[in-house]
């Protein structure tokens, strides 16, 4: 008999430990689980990508089974779920389609238990169901639950099955899965932070009543709670049959080496598309709520949020990125966790960098500092009940810089195919009240799932055809709407001009004309999960000019029902905003055609009040002078521009063609009148020196400096001392100079 | 004198026809397809056809004597992509004008894989097949309940008619939201379309989306009423040249075309609409007549491999699942279809290198037949599967599509060996055989995650067809317990039999909402089934109206009785096949409920059912069919276990599972019901390569169905 220990193997070595080694092995040689070779792949290269088919395939089963049970239009028309598959220690190995905003924060919640011991304390055992939703432990808002399930061969943890679907509402303060008004964390709804939620499959009884006591439409919410164990559980029973099939051993050797070859993937699309250097963007978006329905007297106040971001891409295609400079935190339900970064940084990987390999992988190939403490995007050091209701929202404004600073990058090396100017506004629509069938309804539309797609580098973006939080961009369909809300569309067309102004344009967005009906009352949100108030919505690239802003309309206590009976014109679209057509069709007690949203209506709506919801295009490529005039003629004849935006903002002498029925530009006139333009440019503009200087005096003397504005760049040059450094550098400030 | 049954298959590139005489023998012709006058390549290939039975000059003989001719074409297809249609106006309620052009997010994103999908570059809509200057809207609403919540402004009905009239609109559709509901504004506005196109003296055919398809999601009903008022007529007459063509020849019958839901109707159908997509039906349907005629089949999947895809089906208990929004030419459509899943995967399925990864990636784009695999030398240079095929010895170089077409096996291992092989670090054969296992796992993955879900393999027989599904069925069927694994002589023309194959049926579907909440009484649940029954009775009555004014009794007349139900709250529902004719009783009811429960069980597992579930019923369906006459399966008597002297082709070196294998060649014409041939072995015929790997075995029953089974030895 021997008394010597045997060395700790994967299989006898704590998960926590493996956590350890693993990263320790990662910081050692630069390759995730030290793996230099990809063994299965150079050996067996026609295996390595069949398994990773099966594997695939095995999450989309997950997604199919998972969305069909769940209760979520937003799910399965907007494509706001995700199912994933995870190494022991968390890594998504592979995803299914859907929400690519997820797999991070997937990743990042498997870790989480791991490193919380939850291997010791509640215990990992078969059948164990575990779920979070709290942003204190790595969820991005409690709209989204994250739930897990273990995969347990032969008594070894080898894998997890992981599940994500945003839910109509989980008890927010106010009704609805958008908590922009949110003041703080305990106004975040109903937490599970880091649950055992079920054992053997099946959920706990007190889940249940607990989803029933503390939200307002529980039966939708357990359907989605359903639906993501039954995906869950699929993924795990398919997994078990493929190590059947292929082996324990080459199971978790390969599912390694495809997270390695995901991070290769990132990293190598960087150094063949990018150009190396130090890239900066600065992004800014406000929240406007000063004198509007708001919920604590703090909110009474309009926001501005800096959103910087510094991307550095060295010599072998590693990438840094910073938030230095972020401003302070929120007092409302837009403040995101670093996690939660992390995760949306995964999400603009897989629209921008690579397509293919999906997983944790990418998120190796990029280190992110540590946003600053106290910012709107690291909340809790200083603010640990701050708000993330919505915690998308900062994010998604970050995210579109992201797109362009890697268009950026990709247009430098001559990529210009891969350049995307940006990523649209999210502007949402949620409705809460009794509805039709006389029940309590509160949730979302799925309008803001499908913008404009951003211009490229060589074209103008597709009109409705994409979202910035999941590639199943889709507003679906109007009579599916109708059966979730009572409200009846009265227009759904696209809007006119709303994809800025350039070489390029942006893709239309549209807009969204609902009548309430069948109704004893409901409220409208216009809500923000990735909008801006004040500032312009999507500024274009390059040259190009942003679109109209993204304001709300509505009307209250409306002639709507006499316009009707008399057969009268009623309202479908919005019109040319400087002259909106709400305005002179309706008459109403509450008549509003350009609030600046979001906002929340202060009535309760009823029958025949009409709302009319903007769903925004997208960024727009270059100067709106080099626009071929054939294409602005074009637009013209299919309604999508304006004659005076043809005129006044590109240049183009256009006219009607009755014959022909479609406009054509004159080319001659339109040369001369661009070149008029690009004289009164110059005349107007002032050399680079001389206006740094006038600016400069206004800095100093803080000249028309709204509040909003002093406290974000106070904020930001407190938080990062480094940037406000720099800031004042610039500036040519006092060592001592703050706002 | 002997009957026969003509049938066509025109696709984008050929023409198939087949001819069946009463005995089920056959013999199929084939030419390049004539898009501008189908008639031409229908002709052409019907004369090649003749000449296998040397009746060539003949046609006249057959024609005079058909039982019928279906053809299943590209007309509609053509016209949708060339944009050739009518000049089609559509009158919408107002504020939906852009519902065209606009469509709905994901129709920019149809049939991409999910790489390309999250590459927002990608993305496209279609060309809109009405633009917005010939849509115009009109002032209306009905609600979710049907109630009439705004009236039609009928003025704005005229007004919109005259300018769409005066822009020279040759057709008009007409789209309301929830008019599946409440057909009345777009009947009464179809009135008044009607009534103005009589006034101005011209024949414009005036289409209103709830005659069409009455179904909810307005999006798909839209586009589903834009195609049969844009490209039904033009599609039609192609139809009637090729009905005149056989006239001429003595054909005595009216022309028949294939629905999307299999079945076959006449070409004067008026929702000609429903034929749109029905080019991959002929195979399913031709399974499921292989199916009915020898027994034990049940539940088939149905797998068709050619150059370009895989596409596959599954019947399950004799029901053919219909997918009701399938996505084609870029748009959502409401039209039934039957449910066929399709990858891209096929011999001229590209193989490629990841530049970034140096991984493999199959497709899913493809060298088609045309230019083809690089050892066809018709300008591909990217090696595909068929390259692989040759390479590992499993494509005969010299009797590639029975000789006809010249195989250059050099150029395709250089091509290979350079781009493939050489960047992995591989020999040849290795790299190649990895390409098809990788390939037939794809296949196997597809059927097996996308089609079986739910269902019990060991329940289903695969049968593999299309040109290339001999070669690589052993490949695609096995690691999973199908109850058995079959094939055909005619693999290669599969579907253009199964083209003759069909039912005479009509299929309409209806939008109803119908709940039966937990613990409902029995007059709820009676009044839930009053309200199915209702439908199932409107949709039967005009079924049967339309078959008998075609000149069918009632008595050949089968009706069919499905609803598609789901739990209240979920999104996606089941089709399920009610055991009951009408939902008259509560234990009718419940009979329907406990139908439900058990393929919801089976299908999503246990954790998906609500504990205390309301049940809903969206929508239901009739099918009704005439049973028509079908090409005969024929009996043969079982000759011996060995294939004669005359099969045998000798041996050829054959790459498999690493090694080089002396493997034994055959003739398939020469093979009889009885023989049986163990692998490694390669059966060849002019139109298809059968491989029957180390292990396997194949076994021609008394009906020459070739069996593939594991267990025999090289």
């Amino acid at each position: 008999m021997t008394t010597e220990t045997a060395p700790p193997t994967e299989k006898s070595m704590p998960i926590k430990d493996l956590l350890a080694t693993n990263d320790e092995l990662f910081a050692k040689t630069g390759y995730l689980f030290g793996l230099k070779d990809l063994k299965h792949k150079q050996e067996d290269p026609g295996g390595y990508e069949a398994v990773w088919q099966i594997l695939l395939n095995i999450c989309n089963t997950g997604w199919d089974v998972g969305c069909r049970v769940s209760s979520s239009a937003i799910a399965v028309e907007g494509g706001d779920a995700l199912w994933a598959l995870h190494l022991p220690t968390g890594e998504a190995v592979a995803v299914s389609r859907g929400i690519t905003a997820h797999p991070g924060l997937l990743s990042h919640f498997v870790r989480q238990l791991i490193e919380e011991g939850y291997e010791d304390n509640p215990g990992i055992n078969p059948g164990d169901i575990f779920e979070n939703n709290d942003p204190h432990y790595g969820g991005i808002h409690p709209v989204d639950f994250d739930t897990a399930v273990p995969i347990i061969y032969e008594g070894e943890l080898v894998a997890w099955a992981s599940g994500v679907t945003h839910v109509m509402d989980s008890g927010y303060i106010l009704p609805g899965s958008i908590g922009f008004m949110n003041p703080d964390s305990f106004a975040d709804g109903m937490p599970v932070t880091m649950e055992k939620i079920g054992e053997n499959d099946q959920l706990h009884p007190w889940y249940a009543m607990r989803v029933k006591s503390r939200t307002r439409v529980p039966d939708s919410v357990m359907g989605d709670a359903r639906g993501r164990l039954a995906g869950c559980l699929t993924i795990r029973n398919k997994v078990i049959e493929a190590i059947d099939k292929y082996g324990l051993e080459y199971f978790k050797d390969v599912m390694k080496e495809y997270v390695e070859d995901g991070r290769r993937y990132a990293v190598t699309r960087v150094k063949n598309q990018a150009i190396p250097g130090r890239l900066r963007k600065s992004n800014f978006k406000d929240l406007a709520m000063k004198g509007k329905r708001v919920i604590m007297p703090n909110q009474d106040v309009d926001i501005l949020f800096n959103l910087p971001l510094e991307m550095n891409i060295d010599k072998d295609a590693h990438v840094d990125f910073s938030l230095s400079g972020a401003s302070g935190w929120v007092p409302f339900g837009q403040n995101i966790t670093p996690p939660a970064v992390k995760s949306a940084l995964l999400n603009a990987y897989s629209h921008m960098v690579g397509f293919d390999m999906t997983n944790w992988g990418p998120a190796a190939a990029w280190t992110l500092e540590d946003p600053p403490e106290g910012s709107w995007a690291n909340p809790y050091p200083v603010n640990y009940y701050a708000s993330a209701g919505v915690a998308w929202a900062p994010a998604v404004m970050w995210m579109s810089s992201l797109y362009e600073a890697f268009g950026r990058a990709y247009f430098m090396r001559g990529y210009i195919e891969e350049v995307a100017a940006g990523a649209a506004t999210t502007l949402t629509a949620e409705f809460s009240g009794i509805g039709q069938y006389g029940t309590y309804v509160a949730g979302l539309s799925l309008e803001q799932a499908s913008n404009g797609a951003p211009a490229r580098g060589m074209a103008d973006g597709e009109n409705s055809a994409w979202c910035i939080y999941t590639p199943n961009a889709d507003f679906g369909n109007a009579e599916v709407t109708e059966l979730w809300y009572p409200i009846v569309y009265l227009g759904r067309n696209v809007q006119p001009d709303s994809g800025g102004y350039g070489t390029f344009r942006g893709g239309l967005g549209h807009t969204a004309v609902w009548m309430v009906k069948n109704t004893p009352g409901i409220e409208y949100q216009c809500g923000c999960a990735g909008m801006r108030s004040k500032v312009l919505a999507n500024h274009g690239m390059y040259g190009a000019y942003p679109g109209w802003p993204d304001r709300g309309s509505y009307a209250h206590d409306t002639n709507l029902k006499e316009l009707i009976e008399k057969q009268q014109p009623l309202v479908h679209e919005r019109g040319d905003p400087e002259d909106p057509i709400m305005a002179n069709i309706l008459t109403a007690k509450v008549l509003e055609t350009n609030i600046i949203t979001p906002f929340i209506t202060p009535e309760l709506l009823q029958e025949y009040d009409v709302i009319m919801h903007p769903i925004s295009g997208a960024q727009a490529l270059g100067d709106p002078l080099e626009r071929d005039p054939a294409e602005v003629a074009l637009d013209l004849t299919k309604g999508w521009t304006r004659e005076r935006i043809a005129s006044d903002v590109h240049g183009v002498v256009a006219s009607y063609d009755e014959a022909a029925k479609e406009y054509k530009a004159d080319e001659a006139a339109t040369e001369k009148k661009r070149d008029d333009m690009r004289q009164a440019r110059k005349d107007r503009s002032v050399p680079f020196k001389e206006w740094w200087a006038q600016e400069r005096e206004k800095v100093q003397a803080k000249e028309n400096m709204d509040p909003a504005v002093l406290d974000m760049w106070r904020s930001s040059m407190e938080l990062s001392p480094g940037y406000g450094a720099e800031l004042r550098a610039f500036w040519k400030l006092p060592e001592d100079f703050t706002f | 004198m002997s009957r026969y049954l003509v049938a066509c298959d025109a696709g984008g590139t050929m023409t198939d026809v087949i001819l069946v005489d009463e005995e089920g023998k056959f013999v199929i012709g084939k030419a390049p397809t004539t898009p501008d006058d189908e008639s031409i390549g229908f002709m052409e290939s019907f004369d090649e056809a003749l000449t296998y039975w040397d009746m060539a000059g003949d046609g006249r003989k057959v024609c005079e004597n058909a039982e019928t001719a279906i053809y299943t074409g590209t007309s509609m297809i053509n016209t949708l992509i060339n944009l050739s249609g009518l000049k089609t106006g559509l009158i919408v309620t107002r504020g939906f004008e852009d519902i065209i052009v606009q469509g709905r997010g994901s129709q920019s994103f149809i049939g991409y894989e999910w790489s390309e999908i999250t590459h927002m570059q990608y993305r496209k809509h279609r060309e809109p097949l009405v633009p917005r200057s010939l849509t115009r809207g009109v002032t209306e609403r009905i609600d979710m309940f049907g109630q009439p919540v705004i009236p039609m402004y009928e003025h704005e009905v005229e007004s919109g008619v005259r300018e769409l009239l005066a822009e020279g609109v040759e057709s008009i559709a007409i789209v309301f939201l929830y008019s599946f509901t409440n057909p009345m504004h777009e009947q009464k506005a179809g009135e008044i379309a009607r009534k103005l196109v009589e006034e101005s003296g011209r024949k414009v055919p005036v289409v209103l989306s709830s005659d069409v398809a009455p179904i909810q999601r307005e999006v798909s009903r839209a586009n589903a009423t834009v195609i049969q008022a844009y490209a039904a007529e033009p599609a039609r007459e192609q139809l009637i040249r090729v009905e005149e063509k056989l006239v001429e020849k003595g054909y005595q019958h009216s022309l028949k075309t294939v629905l999307c839901y299999g079945g076959v109707t006449n070409i004067r159908y008026p929702r000609l609409f429903e034929t749109v997509m029905s080019g991959p039906v002929g195979g399913i349907m031709g399974g499921k007549h292989l199916a009915n005629t020898i027994g034990g089949l049940e539940n088939l999947v149905c797998a068709d491999m050619g150059g370009t895809s895989f596409d596959a089906g599954c019947i399950t208990q004799g029901m053919l699942p219909i997918d009701r929004e399938p996505p084609f030419q870029q748009m959502y459509v409401n039209v039934p279809m039957l449910d066929i899943r399709s990858i891209g995967a096929g011999t001229g399925t590209y193989i490629r290198l990841d530049p970034e990864t140096n991984r493999l990636k199959l497709g899913p784009d493809s060298a088609g037949g045309t230019p083809g695999p690089v050892f066809q030398e018709q300008g591909n240079e990217i090696p595909t599967i068929g390259d692989c095929d040759l390479l590992l010895g499993i494509i005969n170089e010299d009797y590639y599509l029975g000789g006809r077409i010249k195989v250059n096996k050099q150029k395709s291992e250089e091509v290979f060996k350079e781009k493939i092989a050489d960047p992995l670090g591989l020999d040849v054969p290795t790299a190649a055989e990895q390409c098809v296992n990788l390939v037939n796992v794809m296949m196997r993955e597809h059927l097996i995650r996308s089609l079986m879900l739910g269902y019990d393999i060991r329940d289903y027989t695969l049968l593999g067809y299309g040109g290339a599904g001999p070669m690589h069925l052993a490949g695609y069927a096995s690691e999973y317990p199908w109850k058995g694994i079959a094939t055909v002589p005619h693999a290669a023309a599969f579907s253009a039999w199964g083209g003759a194959c069909m039912d005479y049926g009509h299929r309409r579907h209806k939008s109803v909402a119908a709940v039966i909440p937990p613990g409902a009484d029995d007059d709820t649940k009676q009044f839930a089934g009053q309200m199915v029954s209702a439908a199932w009775e409107e949709l039967e009555t005009q079924l049967l109206d339309e078959l008998m004014a075609e000149g069918f009794t009632r008595d050949q007349i089968t009706l069919r009785q499905i609803v598609y139900m789901k739990y209240f709250g979920h999104l996606d529902d089941l089709e399920i096949a009610s055991p009951v004719e009408r939902l008259n009783t509560v234990e009718d009811v419940d009979k329907l409920v406990n139908a439900f429960v058990d393929v919801f069980t089976t299908t999503y597992t246990l954790a998906g059912k609500p504990p205390v579930p309301t049940y809903q019923i969206e929508e239901v369906s009739i099918i009704a069919e005439v049973s028509t006459v079908k090409p005969h399966v024929g009996t043969f008597e079982l000759e011996g276990k060995e294939p004669s002297k005359a099969a045998r082709k000798g041996t050829r070196q054959v790459y498999y599972e690493g090694t080089w294998h002396e493997g034994q060649l055959f003739e398939l014409d020469e093979l009889r019901a009885g023989n049986e041939i163990t692998g490694l072995a390669v059966i060849e015929a002019p139109s298809t390569t059968l491989y029957v790997p180390a292990g396997w075995q194949v076994r021609l029953d008394e009906r020459e169905i070739i069996w593939l089974e594991k267990g025999g030895s090289s």
